[in-house]
C-alpha cells in the first residue's frame, strides 16, 4: 500500500515536469499546419478557385485549443485531462497538415480520389442544408432502429438466457439469422413492410438485435447460480428474479451488446438507406459515390464518424450511470 | 406461543448422477431437530453436510425419503427457510439497505414493514452503512448483512453453510457471539455447517457428526454445557476431543 502511494506520487512529479511541453503540443501542431498552409503555394496542376476554408478551420482550432491551453495553465484538473489528450490532438492536426501538403501543395496523390481539405470543407459550406436534413433523417432512422433492436434484443436475450426451452428453439434461429448481411434482407424487407421507412428501420433494428440478444443471453447464463439460489430462499418469484437479479447482473454484458449493436447499425445504415429514402447520410454517400464526387463522399464519411461517436459517447454516459456499482468490482 | 421450526428428516438419500455414474451424496439420514434448537453439522468434506442443508433449503430434492418442517413436507424453496452461504453473496448492484430489504420487496410486503429494515441494520450493527455498496465492506460486515438479509423474513429456520469460514480468527469469534445473540433473541431454529468442531460446541445444542463414504450421520451429540460457554473448561475440551476422535477414528484424508 505504502509503496503504491509513493509510486503514484513519483508519477505525478515526473508528469508535472513533462507537462509543460506536452500541454503545448496541439498548439504547436496547429500553428505549424497554419504556417505551412499559408506559406507554401498551391501546386500549379491544381485548378480550383482559391479557398481559405482550411486556413479558417485551422485558425478556429487555434483559437479553441489556445483558449483551452491558457485556461489549463490555471486549472489543474483541466490541465491533467487536456495533457492526457494532447498528443492525440496534436497527431490529428499533424495528419491534416500532411494530408494538405501531399494533396493541395505538392499534388502527390490522384486528385479525384484524394480531394484536398479545402474541397472537403467546401462541401459542408455549399451543401450545408442538404447535409443537415440528411443528418436528421438518418437520426430518425437510427433512433427508431436502435430502439426496436434493443427492446427485442433484450426480450429474446432474456428468454434464451433464462428458459431452456426458449434456448432450444430460438438459439439456432439466432445463429442462422444473425450473420446474414443487411443487403440480403432488402427483397424480403421491401415485401414484408408497408413503407420504405419501416423496411429500413427493420434492417437497422435487426443489426442491433443480433449482438444485443447474444450478449444479453450469455450475460444471464454467466451469472453465478448462487445469486438466484439466495433470491429464491428469500421468497423471490421467477419474474422477480429476472427483473432484479438477472437483468442487473447481466447489465455489463448487455452494454457490450448495445455497443456492438450501435456499431453494426452504422454499417447497416448505408444499405438501409438504399431503400427509397429521400434524405440520409448513407444515402448521400451512396449517391455522391455514384457520381464520383469524392469530396462529398469524404464529407459524408466525416458526418457518419461524428454521428457514430455521439451515439457511442451517449451510451457510455448511460453505462457509467447504470453500472456505478461496478466501480471496483469489474474493470472495463 | 407455539414454537415453530421443527425439522424431521426421515430416511433421506440423495444420489447425483453424472456421466452414468451414481454418486451417493447422502445415505439414509434421519434426524429430528426441535423447534428453536441450534444445531451444527460437522464432518470432513464429502460427508454430505452441504447437501443436507440444501435439501432442507429446498434447493435440491431428496432422491428418497422426506423432510418435514412443522409436519409439512419440504418442496422447493421458501422464505421460511433462510440460507446464508460461506461468501456473503450480497447483490453487488444493490446497496446495503436494498440488500437487506430484498426479501420484503420480493414478497411485496416492503411498504408495511419498511421500518424493519433499519431495525435489522441496527441488529447487525451496520448503522450508517445503509447507502454503501457491498464491495466497500469488509468480509465480516458483508456476512452480517447476509445474516440480516435472511433474518428479515422471520424464517422458521436459518440455514448457514460455513457462514464464518472465510473470516479471520478474531472476526470469527465476535461473529459467533453475534449469531448467538440473534438466536437467543429471535428463537429461530438454526442449522449450521462448519468445519470447526470448537465453533460447533460453542454454539450448538446438538452437534451432528457426519462421515463420508457413504455420507451419513455417525452420531448426534447433545451439548449440555451451560451458556455462556467457556472454550477453556475441561468439559468443553473433553467434548471437543470426543468429537475429534469420532471423526479421526473414521479416517479423514
Amino acid at each position: 500500500m505504502e509503496s503504491c502511494e509513493t509510486l503514484t506520487k513519483d508519477n505525478v512529479t515526473t508528469r508535472n515536469t513533462k507537462l509543460e511541453l506536452t500541454t503545448w503540443l496541439p498548439m504547436i501542431s496547429i500553428v505549424t499546419a497554419l504556417i505551412l498552409n499559408v506559406m507554401i503555394p498551391i501546386n500549379d496542376n491544381i485548378l480550383f478557385k482559391k479557398l481559405h476554408l482550411f486556413t479558417m478551420f485551422l485558425s478556429a482550432s487555434a483559437l479553441i485549443f489556445g483558449t483551452i491551453t491558457v485556461v489549463s495553465l490555471f486549472n489543474e484538473r483541466l490541465r491533467e485531462k487536456y495533457t492526457y489528450k494532447s498528443p492525440f490532438i496534436a497527431g490529428m492536426f499533424l495528419f491534416f497538415n500532411i494530408y494538405n501538403l501531399v494533396t493541395l501543395k505538392y499534388n502527390l496523390l490522384p486528385e479525384i480520389y484524394f480531394p484536398f481539405p479545402d474541397k472537403i470543407l467546401n462541401v459542408f459550406v455549399t451543401d450545408y442544408a442538404f447535409l443537415a436534413k440528411s443528418f436528421l433523417y438518418s437520426t430518425r432512422l437510427q433512433v427508431l432502429g436502435m430502439f426496436f433492436g434493443i427492446v427485442f434484443g433484450v426480450i429474446t436475450g432474456i428468454s434464451v438466457g433464462w428458459s431452456r426451452r426458449a434456448s432450444y428453439w430460438i438459439n439456432p434461429l439466432i445463429k442462422l439469422v444473425g450473420p446474414i448481411p443487411a443487403t440480403a434482407w432488402i427483397p424480403i424487407a421491401l415485401i414484408a413492410f408497408p413503407s420504405s421507412l419501416s423496411a429500413s428501420v427493420f434492417m437497422i433494428s435487426l443489426s442491433v438485435w443480433f449482438p444485443t440478444t447474444i450478449l444479453t443471453s450469455s450475460g444471464i447464463q454467466n451469472i453465478e447460480k448462487s445469486y438466484f439460489e439466495v433470491a429464491s430462499t428469500l421468497g423471490a418469484s421467477s419474474r422477480y428474479q429476472i427483473l432484479k437479479i438477472a437483468l442487473p447482473a447481466a447489465m455489463p454484458s448487455m452494454f457490450v451488446g448495445f455497443f456492438n449493436g450501435i456499431c453494426a447499425s452504422f454499417l447497416t445504415l448505408m444499405t438501409a438507406e438504399m431503400l427509397g429514402v429521400k434524405y440520409g447520410i448513407g444515402w448521400y454517400i451512396n449517391w455522391q459515390r455514384e457520381i464520383m464526387s469524392y469530396p462529398n463522399v469524404y464529407a459524408g464519411l466525416i458526418m457518419i464518424a461524428i454521428f457514430c461517436s455521439i451515439f457511442v459517447a451517449l451510451l457510455f454516459k448511460i453505462r457509467d450511470k447504470a453500472l456505478i456499482w461496478q466501480k471496483g468490482v469489474i474493470k472495463w | 406461543m407455539v414454537k415453530t421450526g421443527e425439522i424431521k428428516a426421515k430416511d433421506i438419500s440423495k444420489i447425483f448422477t453424472s456421466n452414468d455414474e451414481d454418486v451417493i451424496a447422502l445415505s439414509k439420514v434421519s434426524v429430528d431437530i426441535e423447534a428453536g434448537e441450534f444445531v451444527s453439522l460437522v464432518g470432513p468434506s464429502g460427508c454430505g453436510k452441504t447437501t443436507f442443508l440444501r435439501l432442507i433449503a429446498g434447493l435440491d430434492s431428496p432422491t428418497s425419503g422426506k423432510i418435514l418442517l412443522d409436519e409439512e413436507e419440504i418442496i422447493g424453496t421458501s422464505y421460511e427457510r433462510g440460507l446464508v452461504f460461506q461468501s456473503a453473496k450480497l447483490f453487488p448492484w444493490m446497496n446495503i439497505h436494498e440488500n437487506i430489504a430484498f426479501g420484503l420487496k420480493a414478497r411485496g410486503i416492503y411498504k408495511e414493514n419498511k421500518s424493519e429494515v433499519s431495525e435489522f441494520i441496527d441488529l447487525v450493527g451496520l448503522k450508517g452503512f445503509e447507502k454503501s455498496l457491498p464491495h466497500h465492506l469488509s468480509g465480516g460486515m458483508q456476512q452480517r448483512v447476509s445474516l440480516a438479509r435472511a433474518l428479515i423474513n422471520h424464517p422458521k429456520v436459518l440455514l448457514m453453510d460455513e457462514p464464518l469460514g472465510a473470516l479471520d480468527a478474531l472476526t470469527r469469534v465476535n461473529m459467533q457471539d453475534e449469531i448467538l445473540k440473534i438466536w437467543q433473541t429471535r428463537n429461530t431454529t438454526m442449522m449450521m455447517v462448519t468445519h470447526d468442531v470448537e465453533e460447533a460446541i460453542y454454539l450448538s445444542d446438538k452437534v451432528i457428526v457426519m462421515t463420508p463414504r457413504p455420507a451419513k450421520v455417525e452420531t448426534i451429540i447433545d451439548v449440555e454445557l451451560k451458556r455462556p460457554r467457556d472454550r477453556d473448561t475441561k468439559d468443553f475440551i473433553d467434548l471437543k476431543n470426543k468429537i475429534l476422535k469420532i471423526l479421526d477414528f473414521k479416517g479423514i484424508d
